[in-house]
């Protein structure tokens, strides 16, 4: 029955999730692109920068949360230059890709530091929430997705932490090169569920962290992080 | 609430829902990086007054409305159903914002908080809940528009006599002309407000400056904008554009109003004709030499209060500085200042409500500003702006002096003889 | 023609800020009995096209005007 649920976590499940994390993202954008444009402009000055320099420095530097909160500022880019590597870094897990490489490193990129970057800010931000007046202004989903993202990435990072320093120790015993055969796997759309990783001991928590990943890539179309996408629409309106 | 009526809502929230609304509904993470940065907040600290908090209200709404998530799972974004209660809410938050967009400079989405009250604004009226003074004008507004033609020739009249003013102040041997209306093929046509000094202190720098010219039938300001109706709004601003077009000018220049040259710059979309405040205007005479100001004329402290929509939402910084600095030899920034610059609290039309103990509350941060320059002579350029900020002064007891940029240019003006 | 309209309340609006002279007009007409009668004075030339326009959109009337020197006064009748 288990092996059934886990094989449904780790195969289908990741085809939906992938595909809705994609569909959904088109949707977004095909319903954005068939409502009415704002026929006026919506800009405000000064406009320091070339549109697309000013758009793009606004978005990932942040600029506006550095002059309210240094410390909120520092979690923010900490958070995201993380989810960044943290893409780079899954990208490994499904084979060697030389330009990771240039800088030399044992996969993952960051050597766990990533994970563990990710949780402290995921956290910050939850308990800054917990606050006044951020506490009032906070609906459920704002909890809710970050609960979800402290679980995954927590339970990330442990298989990561585990494998790499109980290596060989036999403790852990997920090797590198199972989640490649995996992920590969999927990718090449004959998906296999390796031994490695079929018979570990462990073979729960991987399934268990597949299947939040996979919640997660559903909830990005449909919940706020979609401004991970319309983040740079909307600072765009403000130099048309 | 009625079937109808929720009906009738929800259709403006689902007509609103153009791309921008979009963006603004589904990217606000609730960060509250905007929190503070409301003058009405500043004022009366109240997550109500809040940009994100305002916003919310209607965001809430959109969600249920117009999301499947709001209508599948209300809970997940605390999406509000349509009620009397909630549009308590939403007047409260559409009616304590000055559109001023102090806090879409400072989101890090860019959001445009302004634009969501707009939303709220619109319901309001289909709820029959706007305030009533607005819809008054904007309809006496609209009403004026489409009967121009009985109310010519008692304008002529009135304005034939503001000429004598002119004339007095330039030294000019006659009146006639000073002030032309219906000048077909003139450079300018000057859109100006109801009262006399809208018209006199711009004549009197047109004329210095020997520009071609004329008067707008029309006032400038749009009550439709600030009732928050966008028909209205349309057919007020077009009263403008048709008499332009008529005229064949190449600019429309006008008053100093914060919203009507926002309205016109910036919303109308593109127009045959350039759109300039004559803030502009101003100090492109200066520059050109066509207008003399006596230098260093005032001695006294002077602080220049930017109007939002003339500043932060129209880019009109540095050409006012420029003008005031000819004039006056002790000029001090307010801080912060630019962009940042807090508004005054008088804007959206909450002038001209009957609110007076609010606005003096959410003038707070602009008192504190005018206080630290120690200016006594405050310059704007914008007719809300001036009307609020002489609340404020009243209501705080300032020693100051509120001034419009075109008074202190015309007080300040070189005249040279007639000949 | 003034002489014979005796107002039953005059409000002084010279030399007010748009859009006072219109708000408080009709603040101060709300409050009043029908048939009553409101003088306005005012220094605004707007007023000339902006009470008219105002009182065919409310219903009021204006019954008379009457200028001296800058200062005009708008007489007008609360109809409904
Ligand atoms: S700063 Fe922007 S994203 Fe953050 S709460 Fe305010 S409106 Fe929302
Ligand atoms: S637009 Fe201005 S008044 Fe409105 S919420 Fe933003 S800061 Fe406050």
């Amino acid at each position: 029955m288990w092996s059934k649920v886990f094989y449904f976590t780790m195969v289908p499940m990741v085809y939906a999730a992938v595909a809705i994390f994609i569909g959904g993202l088109i949707f977004k954008l095909a319903v954005v692109l068939f409502s009415k444009r704002f026929k006026g402009s919506l800009a405000t000055y000064p406009k320091r920068l070339p549109r697309p320099v000013g758009v793009a420095v606004e978005a990932l530097a942040v600029p506006s949360a550095f002059k309210k909160d240094k410390v909120f500022w520092l979690f923010i880019l900490a958070f995201h230059i993380s989810f960044f590597l943290l893409f780079i870094g899954h990208l490994e897990l499904i084979r060697e890709f030389k330009w990771i490489q240039l800088i030399p490193h044992e996969v993952f990129l960051g050597a766990g530091a990533v994970g563990i970057v990710l949780i402290i800010s995921v956290l910050y931000f939850l308990f800054r929430r917990f606050r006044s007046p951020w506490r009032e202004i906070s609906v459920p989903e704002d909890f809710f997705i970050l609960i979800l993202l402290f679980l995954t990435m927590f339970l990330g990072s442990h298989l990561h932490l585990s494998a790499r320093f109980y290596a060989g120790g036999g403790a852990f015993d997920i090797p590198i090169e199972a989640y490649r055969e995996y992920l590969s796997s999927l990718l090449a759309l004959k998906p296999v569920v390796p031994d490695g990783i079929a018979y570990s001991p462990h073979y729960v928590l991987v399934a268990l962290h597949i299947f939040l990943a996979n919640l997660v890539l559903i909830l990005i179309p449909f919940s706020k992080v979609v401004h991970m996408v319309f983040a740079f629409l909307s600072l765009d309106l403000k130099r048309k | 609430m009625e079937k109808e009526k929720i009906q009738e809502l929800k259709s403006i929230l689902k007509s609103r829902l153009n791309r921008p609304l979009r963006y603004y509904t589904d990217t606000c993470t609730r960060c509250g990086i905007c929190y503070d940065s409301c003058h009405a907040f500043y004022g009366i600290p109240k997550k109500e007054y809040s940009p994100v908090g305002r916003a919310e209200v209607v965001r809430k709404l959109l969600k249920k409305y117009t999301r499947p998530s709001g209508f599948l799972f209300p809970y997940w974004g605390d999406a509000m159903k349509l009620g009397d209660a909630v549009l308590d809410q939403v007047f409260e938050a559409a009616w304590s914002c000055t559109g001023c967009r102090r806090c879409m400079v400072n989101c890090p989405f860019g959001i445009d908080t302004g634009q969501i009250m707009g939303v709220a604004k619109h319901l309001l009226i289909e709820n029959g809940t706007a305030p009533e003074e607005l819809i008054m004008l904007a309809d006496a507004a609209v009403e004026k528009g489409k009967s121009i033609d009985q109310f010519k020739e008692g304008y002529k009249q009135v304005i034939h006599d503001l000429e004598k003013e002119v004339q007095k102040k330039l030294n000019l041997p006659s009146p006639d002309g000073l002030i032309p209306m219906e000048k077909q093929g003139a450079d300018i046509l000057y859109v100006g407000l109801a009262g006399a000094h809208s018209i006199v202190n711009p004549a009197i720098i047109f004329n210095a400056a020997k520009a071609n010219w004329t008067l707008s039938f029309f006032e400038a300001v749009n009550f439709g904008f600030f009732a928050g109706d966008p028909d209205k709004t349309n057919f007020i601003a077009q009263r403008i554009i048709k008499e332009a077009m008529a005229l064949n000018v190449k600019e429309v220049v006008i008053v100093e109003c914060g919203t009507a040259f926002r309205i016109l710059r910036a919303l109308m979309g593109k127009l045959p004709f350039r759109v300039s405040s004559i803030v502009e205007v101003i100090h492109r005479y200066v520059e050109e030499g066509k207008v003399k100001l006596n230098k260093n004329s005032v001695s006294e402290p002077v602080t220049y209060h930017d109007p939002c929509q003339l500043g932060r939402n129209g880019g009109v910084f540095e050409e006012p500085r420029a003008v005031i600095r000819k004039i006056v030899s002790d000029y001090r920034e307010m801080s912060p200042t630019r962009e940042q610059n807090w508004c005054c609290g008088g804007g959206g039309g909450l002038v001209a409500l009957d609110n007076e103990d609010f606005r003096i509350k959410t003038g707070k941060a602009k008192k504190d500003q005018i206080v630290a320059t120690g200016a006594k002579i405050v310059v704007t350029a914008c007719e809300n702006c001036v009307s609020q900020l002489k609340t404020i002064k009243g209501g705080y007891g300032l020693d100051i002096e509120v001034k419009y940029l075109s008074e202190l240019v015309c007080e300040n003006l070189a005249i040279q003889s007639s000949e | 023609m003034s002489d014979a309209i005796k107002p039953d309340i005059t409000m002084d609006l010279k030399g007010m800020a748009c859009p006072m002279p219109v708000v408080k007009v009709s603040q101060q007409i709300k409050k009043m009995q029908i048939g009553q009668v409101l003088a306005a004075e005012t220094t605004d030339p707007g007023a000339y096209a902006d009470f008219p326009a105002w009182a065919k959109s409310t219903g009021n009337e204006i019954i008379s005007t009457d200028k001296k020197e800058n200062v005009t006064t708008f007489y007008i009748k609360k109809i409904k």
